[in-house]
């Protein structure tokens, strides 16, 4: 990722960072924000040493050489808060930073003054959001700035009673409908705060392009040329975070002070969205307004910039010189397109995961935490991917074990295959994955007396390079040169012999009982099964016709006379047949039953019989009915005349033939 | 193991769903006929041809057995025994694809689109590229022959059509032979 500078003053927030105030010790935990880490150059104008006593500034190494300064940070811990001063080594932060997926490994900070209050249970729900770069501290400074700058009336107990009356009530409605997304500060020198994150209305189909060639230029060019744009859709945009601090005279006189972050939009866009904000409490001094600004933000901000059902992101280097209320998160493009998309498919995943929904292979329906995803991005629930492993690791057939979806072929990942197989089932796919890859290479074989793997000279040939026993790798006997390997036969003789012998000790004996065993297995494997003649995989035939496809490794062979064949050319030249007699015997029983009876009574009749005018087939004239229907192929006809019968009645009688003759 | 028969029972209901003729062969949801139009577009229009499907025990993890009852005249189908040969339908199989798919797609792009690079049917590959109309004729042929609607009906139509029959016959003869005498 690319790392970006700016000067600290008003600019270049970037992601990630955390910071904390000793008078404002107020800090949100950056979420999950995996992207660049850039880091923050710190200036000594820098407003937040201000509030760092000095003792504990100590300037870090980073990467980069940078000066940067603490950083701080608060450990949200169902809703109570320890924060701890700490002294935070900006590289190690950085890093974890970017590991940590769910606030694992965040360490607790402690912190003197204000607490967060956080309004949702516990850090999964903070972290669900992005808080940019914004510094806190940036935000609490522009409150301030807004705070010092605004004119608060003197006003009477009573009306400062009923604001903060009013104050409180506000609050507990935006608790009650947006929930979660609210966070209810503390108070900063008595007055309320609270931030909330109000999450866009995005249409269904929502492209966003990125302009990517405008970044040295201060304005964003008007037009984009299509090749230095990119775009993506998404479902999901990361929100916007209005920081309020309510003025005692709000809502009788004044109106909130507030900051808009958006991490996705730039400074001159955010401040055209306060100049809505303002307007929109001009149009009702007096009352409650903040209902209102979330409301506007949440439905009517996309289009208020025309970006109905697109878009259209630029850069600018430096912050638009505007509105202080409004912080923008954006950086670069390198950093906010991989951001946005990751937000995107979080929340998507969020919400798959919360919804039932359908397996596409057994039609069950379960809730989304119990699907499976592949790198591929299809999905299928927990027993059917498991049933499926499980299956081709049972036949072995696991160089078909690959994404179910049709004609997508995706890996499945050996970490999620461990999961699903279990670890037995797991340590098969490995060693049937192993031995495919070795024997995909032809000259690789084992040694017989400590397996290991060999590679074969010339002429069936090997020595094993651990224990140096030089073999013949057809029979895998000590090397015979010139001399033909002994017949299984043979062998098997001998060692019967053997075992009969006295002199034989115990181990001795039971190997050679072994090696009988192994010559019987082979001999019965011959028997009822057929050798394929590259990987000599035994394999037996159930059903189907002559032509054999290896599952091991997917040669073509016939089974009649176990030669390597390509196609279906070896049975048209006729030594073969492609179906056994008796299989389509057994067919053509099921699906025509007159042929057994009309292929015999042909035979019986031949003197009667003829063939069928349609198709050829033999058929005879039983008894003395000259309608004949033929077996093979329904057709009737007359056996008189030889001809078609359509009509019976118009065919026979008087006038026509006759249709019972004696013969 | 989720439920195997949900999926079996969904798709047979979706297939005949889509107005294909479905005859069981047993109650185990196992082997049943359907009845398969000639796709259009293709020498093979117009033909109806009665097709076997066989679901193995592991479906839909594995894939279904395919064959031709009535004869069809097919570079990639057995002329006799009727049999597509694995090979088409296994290599590209996924649980994904359902009983409809076979039919509405896959079937139909068997017939519009042989693949003559390894025929069962070699006579028919070589015909078909050696010459194509000629190919096309033969297809029609073998459709008007074999490939009626009455060929693709089940067995007990036909029998009873042909007792039908020569009930008919016999009664029509014999009243004829009367006749005769009569004269």
């Amino acid at each position: 990722m690319s790392s970006s500078k700016g000067s600290r003053k008003g600019s270049k927030p970037t992601h990630n960072s955390r910071r904390q105030f000793n008078n404002q010790n107020w800090v949100i935990k950056s979420p999950l924000n995996q992207n660049s880490i850039d880091p923050i150059e710190v200036s000594k104008q820098e407003p937040i040493s201000e509030f760092i006593p000095k003792d504990q500034k100590s300037p870090q190494n980073h990467k980069n050489s940078k000066r940067v300064s603490k950083i701080r940070r608060a450990h949200v811990v169902n809703g109570n808060f320890e924060k701890k001063k700490d002294e935070v080594d900006i590289v190690k932060q950085e890093s974890a930073k970017e590991e940590e997926k769910s606030g694992e490994s965040v360490e607790k900070v402690k912190v003197e003054g204000p607490v967060l209050e956080n309004n949702g249970d516990s850090v999964e729900k903070v972290e669900g959001s992005v808080l940019y770069a914004n510094d806190v501290d940036c935000i609490w400074r522009r409150l301030e700035e807004l705070q010092l700058g605004a004119e608060e009336p003197e006003l009477s107990a009573e009306l400062l009673r009923i604001n903060d009356q009013a104050q409180e009530d506000e609050l507990l409605v935006l608790e009650s409908i947006y929930g979660d997304n609210v966070f209810i500060l503390d108070r900063q020198n008595g007055l309320r705060s609270f931030q909330i994150h109000i999450h866009i209305e995005v249409p269904d189909e929502l492209t966003v392009f990125v302009n990517l060639s405008s970044s040295g230029a201060l304005g964003i060019p008007e037009d984009s040329s299509p090749e230095c744009s990119y775009s993506f859709k998404v479902e999901h945009l990361p929100p916007i975070v209005l920081t309020c601090l309510l003025p005692k005279s709000y809502p009788s006189y004044l109106a909130p002070h507030f900051t808009i972050s958006v991490q996705w939009l730039d400074s001159a866009k955010i401040s055209s969205l306060c100049s809505m904000l303002d307007s929109i409490w001009k149009e009702q001094l007096g009352q409650e307004v903040i209902y209102q600004w979330v409301e506007w933000l949440h439905s009517s901000s996309l289009s208020h910039f025309q970006f109905d059902q697109e878009i259209k992101l630029g850069f600018c280097a430096k912050s638009h010189i505007g509105d202080r209320r409004a912080i923008s998160g954006t950086v670069s493009p390198e950093v906010d397109i991989p951001s946005l998309k990751n937000y995107d498919e979080e929340q998507r995943h969020e919400n798959f995961r919360r919804n039932i929904h359908q397996c596409c292979i057994c039609f069950s329906e379960f809730p989304g935490m119990e699907f499976v995803w592949l790198p591929c991005q299809h999905f299928f629930c927990w027993s059917c991917m498991k049933t499926y492993s499980d299956m081709h690791v049972k036949e072995g057939t696991i160089s078909k074990l690959l994404c179910p979806e049709a004609k997508c072929g995706g890996m499945i990942p050996p970490g999620l295959l461990k999961r699903l197989l279990g670890e037995v089932e797991f340590e098969r796919w490995e060693s049937l994955m192993l031995q495919k890859t070795l024997e995909s290479m032809s000259d690789v074989c084992y040694c017989p007396r400590c397996e290991t793997v060999c590679i074969e000279d010339e002429d069936e040939h090997a020595q094993c390079a651990k224990c140096f026993y030089s073999f013949c790798t057809l029979c895998k006997e000590k090397r015979h040169v010139g001399v033909t390997c002994m017949t299984p036969e043979m062998k098997l003789l001998i060692l019967q012999e053997r075992q009969n012998s006295s002199q034989l000790k115990d181990d001795q004996r039971h190997r050679e009982k072994e090696m009988i065993n192994e010559i019987l297995s082979m001999k019965e494997i011959h028997r009822s099964a057929k050798q394929c003649p590259s990987c000599k995989m035994a394999i037996s035939r159930t059903e189907g016709c002559n032509k054999m496809v290896c599952d091991n490794c997917g040669t073509y062979f016939c089974y009649r006379c176990n030669q390597k064949i390509e196609g279906y050319e070896h049975f048209r030249e006729g030594k073969c047949e492609l179906f056994p007699p008796e299989a389509i015997q057994m067919w053509e029983e099921r699906i025509n039953h007159r042929q057994v009876v009309g292929q015999i009574q042909a035979q019986i009749y031949a003197n009667h019989g003829h063939p069928c005018p349609n198709c050829g087939q033999m058929n005879a004239k039983v008894g003395n009915n000259n309608h004949i229907f033929c077996w093979a192929c329904q057709n009737h006809y007359c056996y008189l005349c030889r001809k078609n019968v359509k009509r019976s009645s118009q065919h026979y009688g008087p006038k026509g033939c006759k249709q019972h003759t004696a013969e | 193991m989720s439920s195997p028969t949900k999926r079996r029972e969904m798709d047979l209901m979706k297939l005949m769903m889509t107005d294909y003729k479905v005859e069981m062969i047993n109650d185990g949801m196992q082997e049943f006929y359907v009845e398969f139009h000639g796709p259009k577009e293709s020498p093979y229009q117009g033909g109806v041809w009665k097709v076997r499907v066989e679901l193995p025990d592991a479906y839909p993890y594995k894939s279904p057995s395919i064959g031709f009852v009535n004869r069809i005249y097919h570079p990639n189908v057995d002329e006799m025994s009727g049999s597509v040969c694995l090979d088409v339908i296994n290599q590209t199989w996924s649980p994904m694809f359902d009983l409809v798919n076979v039919f509405e797609v896959f079937l139909p792009q068997l017939l519009l689109y042989p693949n003559p690079s390894d025929p069962l049917n070699g006579e028919a590959a070589a015909l078909m590229m050696r010459d194509r109309t000629t190919y096309d004729q033969r297809v029609k042929e073998y459709c008007e022959k074999y490939a009626k609607s009455e060929d693709a009906g089940a067995v007990p139509e036909e029998k009873s059509s042909d007792e039908e029959v020569s009930e008919e016959e016999y009664a029509s003869s014999d009243e004829e032979v009367a006749g005769k005498a009569d004269l």
